[in-house]
């Protein structure tokens, strides 16, 4: 395997890419920590200014002289009291025994009841709308915390018939408008009734979590949620138009009855069967009798002891033991007071059963085997109830058609109404239904209400303004209002009433203080002082030495002195000692006139809150004043109530928070709405317990504060349970709360709001992740596999099954191919969802269910993948529209904040967005596969293509080949074409050389044999003459004269022999020549070759010829055109020169050889012009020449070359430019 | 009469002696001989008066016989010696070019001694 690694390579490589590419949103980010908690409080160093003197007016007043009457409290007009808001009974109630087990019993064994079947038709749920309500909108100035849900009417309808709180703490509500759910923020219409709607009066949740529900007449519906489904049955048949209720036992079967019907019926949801039982059972009747019965219907409860207890208006009760399969009966003649039962009820906690009869109520003490009648006393008698409700502290919450709620609290002999005056919606009560967050909601023929029960905040005055609150030392409370003042002895539900008209100075009461057992009171009309003890009254105003009558305060300090200040008055001080009043103001070195309060520290310092110049702190032994003012929230804002701690610290209350000063440690602490407080602007700071409870414009808040020295560390501030709903109306009051021993907290505004069990507020409000909009569109996930293979499933008229096909569901979600697993929760979120790459806008919902508040919630949010952090809290119940979310995995994470200020727990949605299929990893991978094919199909190919290729090449390459073998076989003819044509030139060249040389031998030749002729003749006549000495002369003449013939005509023929020589084709055979004769030879033809040529040529030639060199091997012909070719150049170029040159130059070239060694040196110099430097490289390159165009072929010198070197010998040049050239050839011999 | 021939060939004396063996004997010409342009010219330096003829060859290695035919006319003015001019080419530029250099006669080879023997005379 050599190819596998890189493929490898490539694979792991593309992995890489892909995680990296991928939004995995892994990583958690954390809820920003300032947002988990309200900062601590800020602690900054205590700073004062410089102490200095205060300046008294003593001179204007004496002492003063106090108005002193008697007083009687007891003695004044008295009201009735009653924080509660219950009345005691007129009388208590009868009691007689009761036996239960005396009672009657048959046999009712319900398992041997025929079940017979609803036949479901099953629908497909359309998705429900949403609809955002708000926040509600308190009643004010009424005696409870009763919210009128006017809001809700235009959703829900005018009549809600039934209200039921489900597993998750959301309210099914069902009504004539149909069926909903409100989970605090929102009602989502499950069901929207139609016109001719039978309102659900009926509505509980079956084992697995649906939602059953029945109209009035006995309709019964299923709804579930996560299948998206609703069944519909018609079998259960009641009274129509009257209302129908279902309860659920222990076993999960679900109990469905009808006011004025004559069966019960049982619904089994698992089977979904019922099972009818009707009144001549239930009611011990004849048949006669049943069958004339009307007055009849029914409500069904199960009691502690898992019996069912079942009221029957007509027919008293019955119990039903399904343990042991009897029923026993219960009626007028058993003991109850009518057999006119109309509803029933178990208090759990006390095993109680109550009835309803006409005349009000029974209650069955099973524990102690009594009967108490609670009827036929005050009001009860007339109130015809239609609905019982105890809640779990035992209270009996009946539900009237005439006379709105009564609360019948036994265990205390009281009973209390609520009444449409109180704030319900109207006196027609239909069902009352306890929610998890202690809310009782009441549905109304005209509306729905929620009443806060467990608040118990009473209004016992009405909506009169309270100025002022405060409990005294034994306990009776003080009401300040502007027309006098109350006392309240709460003991005795009592509260007498003081005013100008009964002794008081002014009916405006501002505040109190109470010193020693003594109420101080200040008014409009000066301040009085109550001595309960010797009963008097002690009256100072104007006229008795004060500045003003109108005070604020009048505080008694540790010496005894009286300190009075008003709207504008400066301090007026008393000294009851020495019977002196004092005055200061802001000319004698207070900050503000205005001054608010006046408490004393422990160091005997008296503290003034001014309203404007910060806080005053008086020295009362060495008369001084300091100020501390270096705080913005000191300077420049109300300050309005002092509160020294046991601790030592003084407390300031302004309207921008509060302000702890603790001069031992030298610390000023603020607490801000910052730092957990519901509202700045502060009206009341009470101690109880250890801790301060303030009141604010908006809400109460219980402050812990950490111990002294304990810098700023472990201050707990939380808002008072109960008290969220509480909202200032009387703006720029003070001192208006107050705090009982017995742990009560009262809010004075108009009218007092009681608050019980004084404990921080702890909101346990679950958020949910209510819904998902995908692609704008809101989306309604139901589980897949929602129907079994019996369902029919009806839409419009068509149905369908398994077996024919269910319809494709009509959601979006399934046209887009979302994929998810199941449903989860009330709001139906997928689990494990999978959104296609291209359905990537997304926005969430979400609520806390809090089943109603004043308060915004907050919440944030954050989406993790994208995200990078949590979102700025926000009021909206919406996230922003997510647009194109990339591929990934993602979790959506909410928290939301209610009243406590505390963020709850995140709620959380996860889901992925898959890649498009070619960004998914199997494609990947295909990709890598395909691109390693197409690589491997290129390979092939190409391969197949480079095989191909090199065969047409090889083609080539032979059919090349061949050509160049012909090119250079042509080459090489053409060469020795060439090679032969050179020779043919310098042969031309010698022709005329070649002819002269010819010719004078063959002049000698003919000259020769002329004179012999003539000899001859000479010689015959001397013969004839006889003279013989001359004839012997003349013989040996002629005999000289022919050896001189034969010399030139051997002459010739060496010449033309050798001509042929230089002419024939070489044949390459070395054969030993004379090196010197074969240079003269060629060195005479040269030149008169030239000279034939030219006839003004001429030129010295020499030669130099060593004798010693003899005869050397090599091919004649070839080295024979070297030296030609050497000597030809060299006559040429002296001749050349000899054109331009001065007379004195001698034209000469010398031919020398000499032997060297074992080499032959051949020598041909001429004194021509040299040769240029810058041709010397080129002379041996063919086709080279120096001549004119057509003279020479340029291929001497370099054929001269090739045949040196082809005889392994050197041709060399030395030359001087303008002086001469010589040529040399070694060759070695 | 003392005749100067100059030719490069040294058979050219054997050949001149024989042909003019008679006229030599019986003293009517007197040959000299020069192998050579500049060996005349030598020649002529010591016996320039006695030559009155001079049979040039014009082709010959280093002098020509044309530049020693223009120094002959340049350096013997008075009297100028008779200058025949002999050559194997025969053609109008060698021609042309001695007579314009003053040559007294041009002669080609091979030589008509016959009428060579006639001029000879004829000059005498």
């Amino acid at each position: 395997m050599t190819s596998g690694k890189p493929s490898q390579i490539v694979i792991i490589s593309f992995f890489l890419f892909l995680l990296a590419s991928c939004n995995n949103g892994s990583d958690e980010i954390p809820f920003p920590q300032k947002e988990l908690g309200y900062a601590q409080p800020v602690t900054v160093p205590l700073k004062f200014t410089a102490e200095k003197k205060i300046k008294w007016d003593t001179a204007k007043r004496g002492g003063i002289k106090p108005i002193v009457k008697r007083l009687d409290i007891d003695a004044l007009p008295s009201v009735p009291y009653d924080s509660s808001g219950f009345k005691p009974f007129s009388k208590p109630p009868e009691e007689v025994k009761f036996d239960y087990n005396a009672l009657p019993e048959k046999d009712l064994d319900l398992n041997k009841f025929p079940s017979q079947s609803l036949n479901l038709r099953m629908s497909v749920l359309s998705p429900a709308t949403i609809t955002n309500v708000g926040r509600m909108i308190p009643h004010p100035g009424k005696p409870l915390s009763i919210y009128d849900m006017a809001q809700f009417r235009g959703i829900l309808g005018l009549l809600v018939g039934i209200v039921y709180m489900d597993k998750y703490g959301l309210l099914w509500i069902g009504g004539v408008g149909g069926l909903f759910r409100y989970d605090g923020e929102n009602i989502q219409t499950i069901i929207e009734g139609n016109s001719g709607f039978a309102p659900i009066s009926g509505i509980t949740e079956d084992d697995l979590g649906n939602i059953w529900f029945v109209q009035a007449g006995g309709n019964v519906g299923v709804v579930n949620m996560k299948n998206g489904t609703i069944g519909y049955s018609n079998k259960i048949v009641g009274v129509s138009n009257n209302i129908t209720k279902m309860a659920k036992d222990d076993k999960g079967n679900i109990w469905v009855y009808n006011a004025k019907d004559k069966a019960v019926d049982i619904i089994d949801p698992s089977t979904g069967t019922y099972k009818n039982i009707g009144i001549k059972l239930l009611a011990d009747l004849s048949d006669a009798q049943a069958a004339s019965s009307s007055q009849t219907g029914f409500q069904v409860i199960q009691a502690n002891d898992r019996k069912i207890w079942i009221s029957i208006f007509g027919g008293g009760v019955d119990i039903i033991d399904p343990l042991t399969g009897k029923i026993k009966f219960l009626k007028k003649t058993n003991g109850i007071t009518s057999d006119s039962v109309a509803a029933i009820t178990e208090d759990k906690r006390n095993d109680l059963i109550w009835l309803a009869v006409p005349s009000g109520l029974d209650a069955i003490d099973l524990k102690n085997g009594k009967l108490e009648y609670y009827n036929k006393w005050q009001w009860l008698d007339q109130a015809r109830i239609i609905d019982l409700f105890c809640d779990d502290r035992g209270q009996v919450w009946a539900g009237t058609v005439t006379y709105g709620i009564e609360v019948v609290d036994a265990k205390n002999e009281r009973t209390r109404r609520i009444r449409q005056q109180d704030g319900l919606a109207g006196n027609v009560i239909i069902t009352l239904c306890e929610d998890n967050h202690q809310h009782m909601w009441v549905a109304t023929n005209t509306g729905l209400n929620r009443i806060d029960q467990y608040a118990n905040t009473t209004h016992p005055i009405g909506t009169t303004q309270i100025i002022s609150l405060m409990e005294d030392e034994v306990g009776n409370l003080w009401i300040a209002t502007q027309k006098g003042l109350l006392i309240v002895n709460p003991q005795r539900n009592i509260a007498h009433l003081l005013d100008k008209a009964h002794g008081l100075s002014d009916d405006f009461v501002q505040s109190f203080w109470q010193k020693n057992g003594n109420i101080v009171i200040a008014t409009d009309g000066g301040y009085n002082i109550i001595d309960p003890v010797k009963k008097t009254l002690l009256q100072v105003g104007k006229n008795e030495g004060l500045v003003s009558d109108s005070v604020y305060t009048a505080f008694s300090d540790t010496y005894g002195n009286t300190w009075v200040t008003g709207p504008s008055n400066g301090i007026d001080l008393i000294d009851s000692a020495k019977n002196l009043i004092l005055h200061t103001d802001a000319n004698g070195g207070l900050s503000d006139d205005n001054i608010g309060d006046i408490k004393q520290d422990k160091e005997g310092r008296i503290w003034l809150a001014t309203n404007k110049g910060g806080i005053d702190i008086f020295d009362p032994v060495a008369g001084t004043v300091k100020y501390l003012n270096d705080q913005p929230g000191l300077k420049d804002t109300c300050n309005r109530i002092l509160m020294p701690d046991e601790n030592g610290r003084m407390w300031i209350g302004t309207d921008k928070g509060i302000y702890v000063a603790d001069t031992k440690q030298g610390t000023l602490v603020f607490i801000g709405a910052r730092q957990g407080l519901s509202n700045a602007v502060v009206t009341s700071m009470l101690p109880y317990q250890g801790s301060v409870i303030v009141g604010t414009d908006n809400k109460a808040n219980i402050i812990t504060a950490a111990s002294p020295g304990d810098t700023s560390k472990n201050w707990k501030v939380s808002v008072l349970n109960n008290s969220e709903d509480l909202l200032r109306i009387n703006t720029n009051a003070w001192e208006t709360d107050a705090v009982t021993k017995e742990g009560e907290f009262l809010w004075g505004d108009n009218g007092i709001t009681l608050i019980k069990n004084i404990k921080p507020l702890v909101d346990s409000s679950a958020t949910y992740i209510t819904g998902v909009n995908v692609m704008t569109r809101p989306q309604n996930f139901i589980n897949k596999e929602s129907l079994s293979a019996k369902d029919t499933l009806w839409m419009t008229d068509s149905a369908y099954t398994k077996k024919t096909g269910f319809p494709k569901n009509t959601g979006y979600a399934i046209d887009s191919k979302f994929r998810w697993d199941s449903v989860n929760g009330p709001y139906n979120l997928p689990v494990d969802l999978k959104l296609p790459h291209n359905e990537n806008y997304l926005q969430f919902h979400f609520a806390q269910a809090g089943l109603g508040r004043l308060d915004s919630v907050w919440y944030s949010y954050i989406l993790e993948g994208i995200d990078k952090d949590w979102s700025l809290p926000t009021t909206s119940t919406s996230t922003e529209n997510y647009l194109n979310l990339p591929p990934g995995s993602y979790t959506f994470k909410v928290k939301s904040k209610g009243t406590d200020g505390r963020w709850n727990k995140t709620a959380s949605f996860s889901f992925t967005i898959s890649p498009p299929w070619y960004k998914t990893w199997w494609s990947y991978i295909l990709y890598v596969l395909l691109g390693l094919g197409i690589l491997r199909l290129y390979i092939v190919y190409r391969s197949r293509k480079l095989q191909r290729e090199n065969r047409v090449l090889e083609e080539k390459i032979k059919r090349r080949t061949e050509q160049l073998q012909k090119t250079i076989e042509d080459l090489k003819a053409t060469q020795a074409q060439l090679i032969q044509s050179e020779k043919m030139a310098s042969l031309g060249e010698l022709t005329a050389g070649i002819a002269h040389e010819i010719q004078n031998p063959l002049n000698f030749v003919n000259n020769f044999a002329e004179v012999n002729k003539e000899l001859l003749t000479e010689m015959n006549e001397e013969i004839e003459k006889g003279n013989f000495g001359e004839v012997k002369e003349i013989a040996k003449n002629i005999n000289d004269n022919e050896e001189k013939i034969n010399y030139h005509g051997k002459r010739a023929d060496a010449i033309v022999k050798s001509m042929l020589q230089h002419s024939r084709r070489s044949n390459g055979q070395k054969e030993p020549t004379d090196i010197n004769a074969l240079c003269d030879e060629y060195l005479r033809l040269s030149y008169h070759g030239l000279r034939a040529k030219d006839k003004s040529f001429s030129a010295k030639f020499d030669t130099d010829f060593d004798e010693s060199v003899g005869k050397i091997n090599i091919v004649q012909q070839d080295i024979g055109r070297v030296i030609l070719n050497l000597i030809t150049n060299a006559f040429y170029a002296v001749n050349e020169k000899k054109k331009n040159a001065e007379e004195a130059y001698q034209p000469t070239v010398i031919v020398k050889t000499e032997k060297m060694n074992d080499q032959v040196k051949i020598t041909v110099s001429d004194n021509g012009n040299g040769i240029p430097q810058k041709v010397m490289d080129k002379i041996f390159q063919p086709f080279f020449t120096t001549k004119p165009a057509g003279e020479g072929t340029g291929l001497g010198l370099s054929l001269s070359y090739d045949i040196v070197k082809a005889h392994a010998g050197e041709i060399t040049v030395d030359t001087k430019e303008g002086q001469y050239t010589k040529f040399s050839i070694l060759l070695p011999m | 009469m003392k005749i100067l021939v100059v030719d490069d060939e040294k058979d050219v004396k054997v050949l001149f002696e024989q042909r003019f063996r008679k006229e030599m004997k019986n003293g009517e010409m007197e040959f000299a001989f020069a192998f050579s342009g500049e060996e005349a010219l030598d020649y002529l330096k010591g016996y320039g008066h006695e030559a009155v003829l001079i049979l040039s060859d014009i082709n010959m290695p280093g002098m020509s016989g044309l530049e020693l035919l223009s120094k002959i006319k340049e350096k013997h003015r008075e009297p100028p010696p008779v200058v025949m001019m002999i050559t194997a080419y025969g053609d109008s530029d060698n021609y042309n070019s001695a007579m314009k250099l003053g040559a007294d006669d041009f002669l080609t080879k091979p030589l008509d001694f016959m009428s060579l023997k006639e001029k000879l005379k004829a000059i005498k």
